[in-house]
């Protein structure tokens, strides 16, 4: 069965569930097909997909926990814990 | 506790502290607050780890005990509670889209397109607002999905879908001004460049 058409508002509605993977099957499709056909909405979901994988990126900025792993393991030891090794 | 279930919390949820760390951060902005509300996290993980459920995702669990810490702390309950004037998903993502389109015609989109934007991300997800921000950090940089976010945090999906569009949709903002001011730096070198041949 062949989706059926969506027009560019329903399209672009569905953005970022569609960047997400969070959209149904069905709307997937209909989306698909869409973006196939529309040089006016491409672009939309280019820009917005280049946002996220710069959002995304953010997350190598990793701060230092050996810091605050010793200090919860010294207030965890006090309670009792016992396992840690490290 | 028991030995075992000791080397169990070690091993399943002691292994979760980075995470815990940085969604700490995110929360409390501070360094020194964020250390606090990790061990404080912990600590209550530790006394609380009957409750723990076999299968529950052990840095979820940890996200909802660390929130929970946070509220009390700041005294917060109350603003977390009050839903803030949010659109519908649907309206939120098509300021996205409009916001797009304006940049698309004052060509800080494609300038956009061109640059480094890692030095102005960080700061433009810390300046995000509290309820936006934790869910741009859950979702885009956790990398849970709306349904874990949503029962991480309590609220319904909805809610992760409206605050998680407005956060993206003001870093996008934020991002296009970090665009446009660099492209006004350039012009305005410039038009200060010495130019030679002039009178
Ligand atoms: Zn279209």
């Amino acid at each position: 069965m062949t989706p059926s058409p969506i027009d560019c508002r329903t399209a672009a509605e569905r953005l970022w569930e569609y960047l997400d993977h969070e959209l149904p099957d069905g709307p997937l499709e209909e989306l698909e097909v869409h973006l196939r056909a529309c040089a006016e909405c491409t672009p939309h979901f280019a820009f917005a997909a280049r946002l996220l994988r710069d959002i995304r990126g953010a997350r190598s900025n990793d701060r230092q926990t050996e810091g605050i792993q010793s200090r919860v393991l010294g207030a965890l030891r006090a309670e009792g814990f016992m396992a840690a090794h490290s | 506790m028991s030995d075992l279930r000791d080397r169990r919390f070690e091993r399943d949820v002691l292994a979760c502290l980075p995470d815990v760390a940085r969604f700490a951060r995110s929360m409390a902005g501070d360094e020194s607050d964020a250390d606090d509300l990790v061990q404080e996290t912990f600590l209550l993980a530790y006394r609380g780890y009957h409750t723990f459920r076999a299968g529950d995702e052990p840095r979820r669990w940890l996200f909802t005990i660390c929130r929970h810490v946070f509220i009390r702390q700041r005294q917060r309950a109350a603003r977390f509670s009050e839903l803030d004037e949010l659109g519908d998903p649907s309206s939120e993502t098509m300021r996205a889209v409009y916001g797009h389109i304006a940049a698309q015609g004052d060509g800080s989109a494609s300038r956009l397109d061109t640059m480094d934007l890692r030095p102005a991300i960080d700061g433009a997800i810390a300046d995000l607002p509290l309820d936006f921000r934790i869910m741009v950090v859950l979702v885009d940089l956790e990398g849970l999905s709306y349904t874990e976010a949503a029962e991480t945090l309590g609220v319904p999906v909805g809610t992760v879908r409206s605050r998680l569009y407005r956060g993206r949709r003001l870093l996008q903002e934020q991002l296009l001004t970090f665009a446009r001011d660099a492209g006004l730096e350039s012009a305005t070198a410039r038009d200060h460049a010495p130019t030679s041949g002039a009178l």
